[in-house]
């Protein structure tokens, strides 16, 4: 029964969130986070600030994934949404907002997926992203970003039973799989051309390749990785990153003075968090169960 | 210009181009010889014969061949079945297998519509001549069926070539593969996607003529 | 073999799973006919014109588009669909992968279509049209009256052949994403490792659907068309069959 136990807790909420019943986040109680922001009980902004602004309509947009483990869920059995990115999201509002009450009160959460993020911010759906969300020069040519705030890059999934695969340059003559038209696929190259490339088109399909030998390694970003540790716990993380994805929190570019001070208010607000603990916190309480180490900062 | 692009990264194009040849005569061999053998089950005497023959037949034809193609690179290893050791050797056996599987059951019908299609008259001609049933079969059916057949195969040939295709998503480099690479690298779709279009044409369009002109010779013979 | 792999198959969440997948399965197969017969009755009639300048790009579209793999033409809409329809729509368009799969599956399947009922066409005798012709009908309402009515009617099984491939071709949508029947059994099967069972499902789901609608247009076929439209059709449904 190990089989249907463990898809129950992991699997399905990944894929349609009616099959799964608890489990599908991290646990815990997210939200009622400990009150450990700097803003004072009651921030006050200037008048013509974004800031301002979202405190009068006393609700702040955030646009996230429902099924983007550990960084966002909506939990299929309570309905609440779960998760590091969601977390950022509340300690963004707690920055708005204020320390009391439940942050989840001044948040509307909107679904958006990989496709309907840029758009969400430019058609003014949802005033913040907080979505795995990588930082590059296309994407500031449509939307602002905050400073990073998650600093991940592209790693290896062996076998726990692997020992000889322990970084890229290990995948000499090995066979790797990675999802066709990826840049991980090139990443890994570029490190070690004399690695094979096995190229499916998703990655769980690589992880059953990886189960029955026709791959010795999976490689992608690491936040991929680890759902598909979670959903085999027979499987293990490896190596340094050879890759660098740093995620932002996007919003929309300031056009006449429609997003006064924000980006400036985001970046203050996210010093302060690491500066204090929040960040580590969080990282701890979401990131840790998966990947097993600790982080102070985003970098480092 | 289109077509430039193949002489960039020729290994993706020119080697898949490779892949997908191989891959088509290797398949239409293996669906030839499979399809003849189960045609015969689907006029054989015995009736297990010809419900086998028949099973086969409606089960290939009327599920997607891509399904056909996961279940041999995903499902088979499970049940300790692999074509080879080697990952890659693997994936282009189990393509190969899967051509010929779904194509036999296209071919095995076209040729029992060529036995079928013999006047039984000089079959029990042949019989009450005294020829055996493997002798009728061999000097009287056959040579008449290959006839009636041969177009019709060129049309399963034709299928084949662009059915290969679909060994890409088992994660063999065949031609579309190639250009899926490429476009990936370069993000010149247009140009990746019209060379991968030439080369395909440039396997299909010959086989389509020949199948034609076959066609029509072969019609004013009878 | 492993015995719990089956067991998960009594939960009726699984089969709703399924169920949405069929239901995709099933729409983008109704889509892709539908748009195919407008797109392939426009080619089918622009291949018998009279017009050198119609009827030429006119076989050429369909000559060339049934020489390539559905897959590839599926795979070059999901990437460059957005990016075509733009001027258009805008530019923050973006072409949903549903339709990315549509018109992958239409391109092809109209170039079909305008086989099918072009074959339908000629296979009826020329002395109809002549006729109308000579009753003082335009060319417009020898067709639309005389001609279709019957060249349809006379391809409906045809048609229906074409409906199984198309069907058994939507199967490919899943490598691009959409969340067809096929792709939600890989769901599955990549959550709980079971992928002959899965498989085993999902090619039975098909072969029902498939088999009966084959079963049935061959019923429709008797006694309806010509022998040597059959010939056409069998040709056309041989080389034309994808996955």
């Amino acid at each position: 029964m190990r089989g249907i136990t463990r898809a129950f807790a992991f699997g399905l909420a990944v894929a349609f969130l009616a099959g799964a019943c608890g489990g599908a986040g991290t646990g815990g109680t997210a939200g009622t986070s400990s009150p450990q922001t700097t803003a004072a009980a009651k921030p006050k902004f200037e008048v013509q600030t974004f800031m301002y602004s979202i405190q009068v309509k006393g609700k702040l947009r955030i646009g996230t994934q429902e099924d983007n483990p550990p960084f966002s869920v909506k939990n299929p059995t309570s309905s609440k949404w779960e998760g590091f990115d969601t977390d950022i999201g509340r300690e963004i509002a707690k920055a708005i907002f204020g320390t009391q009450g439940d942050p989840d009160s001044f948040i509307e959460w909107v679904p958006v997926t990989s496709a309907t993020r840029i758009p969400s911010l430019t058609d003014n759906k949802a005033d913040v992203i907080i979505k795995t969300f990588t930082i590059n020069e296309d994407r500031k040519k449509q939307i602002d970003f905050s400073d990073v705030y998650f600093s991940t890059g592209q790693r290896i999934l062996v076998k726990k039973t692997n020992d000889q695969i322990k970084e890229v340059v290990d995948l000499g003559g090995k066979t790797f799989c990675a999802q066709r038209g990826s840049t991980s696929e090139q990443n890994v190259t570029k490190a070690q051309p004399a690695a094979k490339a096995l190229l499916l088109d998703s990655y769980p399909a690589c992880l059953l390749a990886l189960q029955q030998g026709q791959a010795d390694a999976v490689s992608t970003d690491e936040t991929i990785l680890f759902g598909l540790v979670k959903q085999d716990p027979n499987t293990k993380i490896v190596g340094k990153y050879f890759s660098d994805e740093p995620y932002g929190v996007g919003i929309k570019k300031n056009a006449n003075g429609d997003r006064n001070g924000f980006v400036d208010f985001l970046n203050t607000w996210l010093a302060a968090a690491i500066k204090d603990g929040t960040w580590a916190k969080l990282y701890e309480k979401h990131i840790t169960p998966v990947s097993g180490d600790k982080k102070l900062a985003p970098k480092g | 210009m289109p077509g430039a692009i193949a002489v960039e990264f020729p290994d993706l194009f020119f080697g898949g181009l490779w892949v997908t040849v191989q891959l088509s005569v290797l398949g239409l061999l293996g669906a030839l010889v499979l399809g003849t053998a189960v045609a015969l089950t689907r006029v054989s005497p015995l009736a297990p014969l010809r419900w086998v023959g028949a099973a086969y037949v409606e089960f290939f034809r009327n599920t997607p061949l891509v399904v056909q193609l996961f279940f041999l690179f995903l499902g088979l290893p499970l049940l300790g079945l692999r074509f080879a050791s080697d990952t890659f050797d693997n994936i282009f056996r189990a393509a190969f297998v899967g051509m010929a599987l779904y194509h036999g059951s296209y071919v095995a019908e076209v040729v029992r519509g060529g036995l079928l299609g013999v006047d039984r008259g000089q079959i029990e001609a042949a019989r009450s001549l005294g020829l055996s049933y493997a002798q009728t079969l061999r000097e009287v059916q056959l040579p008449q069926t290959f006839r009636a057949v041969i177009p019709p195969l060129g049309n399963v040939a034709i299928a084949l070539v662009k059915n290969t295709s679909l060994a890409s998503t088992i994660g063999v480099t065949e031609l579309l593969f190639g250009a899926e690479i490429v476009e990936s690298r370069t993000f010149r779709a247009e140009e990746a996607f019209l060379t991968a279009t030439l080369l395909y044409l440039g396997l299909t369009n010959p086989l389509g003529l020949l199948v034609n002109g076959l066609e029509r010779r072969l019609l004013v013979v009878r | 073999m492993r015995p719990d792999t089956w067991a998960m198959f009594t939960d009726p969440a699984i089969w709703r799973f399924f169920g949405e997948g069929l239901t995709q399965t099933l729409e983008l197969s109704v889509a892709s006919v539908a748009l195919s017969f407008v797109v392939g009755l426009a080619f089918a009639l622009g291949r018998l014109s009279s017009r050198r300048w119609i009827r030429w790009p006119s076989t050429a579209y369909v000559e060339a588009i049934r020489a390539l793999p559905v897959l590839l033409l599926i795979v070059y809409f999901d990437i460059k669909g957005s990016s075509l329809f733009r001027p258009l729509f805008g530019e923050d368009f973006e072409l949903p992968r549903f339709w990315a799969g549509v018109l992958g599956l239409s391109l092809y399947t109209s170039a079909v279509l305008a086989e099918i009922i072009r074959a339908g066409i000629l296979t009826l005798p020329r002395g109809q049209t002549e006729a109308s012709r000579a009753l003082g009908l335009s060319y417009p309402q020898t067709m639309r009256f005389v001609v279709l009515p019957q060249a349809l009617r006379l391809m409906v099984p045809a048609m229906m052949g074409q409906l199984t491939t198309v069907i058994k071709d939507t199967s490919l949508v899943g490598t691009i994403g959409v969340f067809d029947l096929l792709r939600q059994g890989r769901t599955i099967y990549t959550q709980f490792f079971n992928p002959i069972e899965v498989l085993l499902i999902v090619a039975s789901i098909y072969f029902v659907i498939c088999f009966v609608l084959s079963q049935l247009s061959r019923r429709l076929e008797l006694g309806r068309i010509t022998p040597e439209a059959k010939v056409r059709m069998t040709e056309l449904e041989l080389r034309d069959q994808a996955a």
